[in-house]
């Protein structure tokens, strides 16, 4: 009983449970708030009973009113708690039902890839058929590995291993996996770098950027049935590498650009043009350059193209 | 010699699909779908590989990972983890026990997995 009356009073580690700082915290707000009261009380006392003739009712109705105060801030208190605590178990949700998702998905992923081994037995129509389910299947892991990440960054717990990685292999390797889609979209990429390009990152997390900001450029090019170009470029910046990617695509409405980096947003625009997408990407790129201490940012006419750009600190010699 | 692998592995459709592709590439092929049976297995069969996932029923990974390399007559055999657990403390937990490699299954397609464990093996 008493453990858990001063368990109440241990703010620090109540307030880490949920990830804000100390002043930001409710109960502590709340806490500190009173203890200033009563300090105002007293000396309202003191200064009361010299200069005023009835130094009682003026602390019955200050008295009165820090009572009230006390129970709104309870109120508030216990409020922000349950909201909290809401918020916790929906990211442990999300977590369970992704991590549930992803054994039947790999299922389906695999399976597909036995089917496929001997393709001569299959009609075209079925091949077709069956690409048609592996490219269903592959946005499914896609989005169940999105949403882990951004639970992760979340809650802190996204990984970042920084090593020496070699900018210049990294973008040719994501350019190259992506070869397909740009042949297909009618796309030709042409890729500007210096004689020599390394950054201080966490590689896995570097792909995961290039996937999204590549991917994006591809997908958001105007489908008008003319050859369009992505740009992309190594630039040197002070202390930094900056690679930033030009898409002559169909850009995003100024009123809209104030939002491309929150999580779920998805421009209007965006959508006229390319129902595939989850609004996680760019949440995720922006989260993960900011963990990697660089920076991030984008320039964009509607129906010109975006130029989306990062940088990234080189790395240590 | 036909080369042996064990795959301890809960999930059967994962399991039967990992099955077909390595018997199609020549390999002896045993399976266990629960850790206990995986440990048993292991030091009858002496495989020359084993493919090791995580979360499994009676005994997990980690705890098989442990006494596999606990006992001198399974200690030598390599263990390649296959796992959609993906925490860096799970890839160092299971390095550290002593695991040559650790593939996360929802990012590779079954040829590339093939294509891995035959690197390992060979």
């Amino acid at each position: 009983m008493t453990e858990k009356f001063l368990e109440s009073f241990n703010f620090k580690k109540q307030c880490e449970q949920y990830g804000i700082s100390l002043w930001q915290c409710p109960s502590f707000i709340f806490l500190s708030v009173g203890l200033l009261n009563c300090a105002s009380l007293i000396t309202a006392y003191f200064v009361g009973q010299k200069y005023n003739q009835s130094p009682e009712l003026l602390i019955s109705i200050i008295t009165a009113l820090s009572i009230f105060l006390f129970i709104l801030g309870h109120g508030l208190s216990s409020g922000f708690r349950k909201i909290a605590e809401t918020n916790k178990s929906k990211i442990e949700f999300v977590s369970i039902a992704s991590h549930q998702l992803k054994t039947p998905l790999s299922s389906i992923r695999w399976l597909l890839g036995l089917i496929l081994k001997d393709q001569e037995n299959l009609s075209t129509d079925t091949l077709s058929y069956l690409n048609d389910i592996r490219s269903s299947n592959e946005r499914l892991i896609k989005l169940v590995n999105d949403l882990l990440n951004v639970n992760r960054i979340e809650t802190g717990e996204l990984s970042f291993n920084p090593q020496e990685v070699d900018l210049i292999t990294v973008i040719q390797e994501n350019i190259a996996q992506f070869l397909n889609l740009i042949t297909a979209s009618n796309i030709k990429i042409n890729f500007d770098y210096p004689p020599e390009a390394k950054v201080w990152c966490d590689p896995e997390k570097l792909n995961l950027v290039l996937q999204n900001l590549i991917e994006n450029a591809v997908k958001y090019t105007k489908k008008d049935n003319q050859k369009h170009q992505i740009n992309i470029q190594i630039e040197n910046e002070e202390d930094k590498w900056k690679v930033s990617i030009k898409d002559q695509g169909v850009g995003i409405p100024k009123q809209d650009q104030p939002f491309v980096f929150e999580k779920f947003f998805r421009s209007n625009n965006a959508l006229r043009q390319q129902t595939i997408g989850t609004g996680l990407g760019l949440y995720l790129v922006k989260s993960i350059i900011k963990i990697a201490k660089g920076k991030v940012g984008f320039l964009s006419q509607e129906k010109e193209g975006s130029t989306f750009w990062f940088t990234l600190p080189r790395a240590k010699e | 010699m036909q080369k042996k692998i064990l795959i301890i592995e809960d999930e059967p459709t994962l399991q039967k699909v990992m099955t077909k592709m390595l018997q199609d590439e020549g390999f002896e092929i045993k399976n266990a779908l629960d850790g206990e049976t995986g440990l048993l297995v292991a030091s009858e069969f002496n495989p020359d590989l084993i493919l090791l996932d995580l979360i499994l029923p009676r005994k997990n990974g980690f705890e098989v990972l442990d006494q596999l390399k606990q006992n001198e007559e399974t200690k030598a055999i390599p263990v390649l983890v296959l796992s959609n657990l993906e925490n860096s403390q799970d890839i160092q937990r299971a390095v550290s026990l002593g695991a040559i490699g650790y593939l996360v299954k929802s990012n590779y397609d079954i040829e590339n997995i093939i294509k891995k464990i035959k690197e390992v093996i060979n």
